[in-house]
């Protein structure tokens, strides 16, 4: 990595390092319902607008939730957000905020766009400047990047609980869970962000397109002279804002981050690098104090720190060392007062390699999705180490909750296996991890791999999805690999090259990211429903210690070997064959 | 046509989802099952196996 992207990095270590502690301790105050007996900062301002929500959607607040009702408010909470992102995309032509005139999307395409926004995806076969009106990106993609991230954030607080709780048989309330969620976290910090944002040149207005005439009156297109050029304008620092705090990850315009109306400055691209995985970090220590162990958070945040960083530094590695094609044709690739150096294609120049391989590695460990840069330009080494690290599961440190899900699904799994090494009954914090739990996590584990495998296989046995790749060959194979461990991980990252607007990709794709949501969260909330029932047993000689190096260590191998075990033959028939191919 | 062919299915989804959930829950099995003692493993006194009566 060069010594500016080094010292970018070691900045993004030092601001997390000062704001993801007091702000995991914050999410843990409002959602530490046992300790705080719902009283949390900023009750005076929050209460009311909590009170006449609940009001109004006929909630009983002080009621819990069993974990079986808990995930079915869940689904019915989907179902409704499904239904309005789709009947807004296919009516948009007719409602009002549609400056620039867009038709109603195609019924394939809106069912694909509302499952993507739904599950905290945010996958985006179509351009948002072109395809979606003002209301739409507003109402309906907008509100959907606060909930889903919401809903992803309440099923974390609740399976936390699961474990915290001594008994008992409810998980908290779904709906409180992600009124709190909203109105106390992610609507505060994204608004300063959007400010933040906003003052860094990010495009904030109801505008149409904006016609401006080029100064350089030579410049061609298509061997025709460019007179004028439309400028599309909307609400974009608002969205933007939540985007990456949430860990949604769509953009705005079709190019996303690297779009500078989205991200104009290697300052905004900091903030939103910042932003990214600012709460998936906070959350180890929201973890710790309402376990009350800080040092079992502690693990947690080490595991993913430690794959996060070697991801970052193995990405960097391969773009910054450049690119052995262009070598050949005898490009300058070297660092110097002009250019950032390293494998330069699809990579935006303000940011440099080192900075697109940090946002890489950085987007695909969450489950954001968002792009500075264009991954089907990086190198085959480089452009794996994200896929690897959406096989991984996406816990380092993984979306805002679920990230944090999943991280605890693999310890189950880790205390499991050094049960069975030390030839006791495994117990994770005082509880014992038994054969439902166990079958539960096996569930989770498989789930993700199948919609990945499954659709990947389909997709190169048949052939007319095969006519939207790049080129039929191993890195064609890297492409169909990258979109569906992107959509089964709830990612929304792409290769971009792959043409994804068909009905084959619209709908598997979809699919695969329902199968990501929900065939994920179901066992793991019902691992907290199980955990909670039951009473802690006192720590004795016999116990696996959780919370030192050694299980940290246990964890991140438990972590590599399933993704490896599972993806290596697809991997080395990819990007690992494409590598040594050149 | 093709609108309703799409909620159809999203909602036969949330059906599967559903029964999922109901399919979970039989795992884990009733509440008052998991008040029960936990026996541990090596606490537990275990039969002599054909092996150890041998040795």
């Amino acid at each position: 990595m060069s010594p500016q992207g080094l010292l970018q990095f070691a900045l993004l270590l030092l601001a997390l390092a000062l704001t993801a502690p007091p702000l995991g301790r914050y999410i843990a105050t409002v959602h530490d319902h046992d300790r705080t007996k719902g009283k949390a900062p900023g009750d005076r301002l929050f209460r009311p607008v909590e009170k006449a929500i609940y009001r109004i959607s006929g909630i009983d607040d002080t009621k819990e939730q069993r974990w079986n009702v808990y995930a079915l408010a869940l689904l019915a909470f989907s179902i409704v957000s499904f239904l309005a992102v789709y009947v807004i995309q296919r009516l948009q032509g007719s409602l009002p905020f549609n400056p620039t005139g867009v038709k109603g999307v195609n019924p394939w395409g809106a069912f694909s766009v509302a499952v993507s926004f739904m599950t905290n995806t945010n996958w985006q076969w179509y351009g948002g400047e072109g395809a979606m009106a003002h209301l739409t990106q507003m109402v309906a993609l907008g509100v959907q990047n606060f909930v889903s991230c919401a809903a992803g954030l309440a099923i974390c607080v609740a399976i936390i609980r699961g474990i915290a709780r001594r008994g008992g048989r409810t998980l908290g309330n779904f709906w409180v869970d992600m009124v709190r969620s909203t109105t106390r976290i992610l609507l505060p910090i994204s608004f300063v962000f959007a400010l933040a944002l906003v003052g860094t040149g990010v495009v904030q207005n109801l505008h149409g397109y904006t016609k401006a005439t080029p100064i350089d009156a030579t410049v061609q297109v298509a061997g025709k002279v460019v007179s004028a050029q439309s400028i599309p304008g909307g609400p974009v620092a608002s969205q933007e804002a939540i985007k990456q705090v949430g860990t949604n990850g769509g953009g705005f315009y079709n190019a996303n981050s690297a779009h500078p109306f989205e991200n104009p400055t290697p300052i905004s691209d900091f903030l939103e690098l910042y932003a990214i995985v600012v709460i998936p970090l906070a959350l180890t220590f929201t973890y710790g104090s309402m376990v009350r162990s800080k040092r079992q958070g502690g693990v947690l945040l080490a595991v993913m720190m430690a794959i996060w960083i070697g991801t970052t530094f193995l990405t960097s590695f391969a773009e910054t060392g450049g690119n052995k094609e262009l070598t050949k044709l005898g490009v300058d690739q070297s660092v110097s007062a002009t250019q950032s150096g390293g494998n330069t294609e699809g990579k935006e120049t303000r940011f440099g390699t080192a900075s697109c391989a940090q946002w890489a590695a950085a987007t695909t460990g969450t489950s954001n999705g968002s792009v500075n840069c264009m991954h089907d330009s990086f190198t085959p080494l480089g452009g794996s180490v994200p896929m690897i690290h959406m096989m991984l599961g996406e816990v380092s440190p993984g979306g805002v909750g679920v990230g944090l899900m999943g991280v605890l699904i693999n310890a189950l799994l880790a205390v499991f296996i050094a049960g069975l090494m030390v030839g006791r009954t495994p117990e994770y914090l005082g509880k014992k991890i038994q054969a439902a739990e166990m079958k539960l996590v096996v569930l989770y584990i498989v789930a993700m791999p199948l919609a990945l495998l499954s659709f990947a296989a389909a997709t190169v046995l048949l052939r007319s999805p095969l006519h939207s790749l790049q080129t039929q060959d191993a890195h064609g194979l890297s492409e169909v690999l990258y979109n569906y461990a992107s959509a089964a991980n709830n990612n929304g990252s792409a290769f971009a090259y792959m043409g994804t607007g068909t009905h084959w990709y619209t709908i598997t794709q979809g699919i695969a990211m329902l199968v990501g949501r929900f065939f994920l969260i179901i066992p793991a909330l019902a691992i907290g429903g199980s955990l909670v029932r039951k009473r802690r047993v006192p720590v004795t000689s016999g116990t696996f210690p959780t919370d030192n190096g050694l299980f940290a260590g246990m964890l991140i191998g438990v972590i590599v070997i399933i993704a490896g075990l599972t993806f290596f033959p697809a991997l080395a028939l990819g990007p690992i064959l494409e590598h040594f191919s050149h | 046509m093709t609108d309703l062919l799409v909620v159809l299915v999203t909602l036969a989804f949330f059906a599967v989802c559903a029964g999922y959930v109901h399919l979970c829950d039989r795992v884990i099995g009733p509440d008052d099952l998991a008040a029960a003692p936990v026996v541990d493993a090596v606490a537990a006194p275990v039969a002599p196996t054909t092996f150890d009566k041998a040795a």
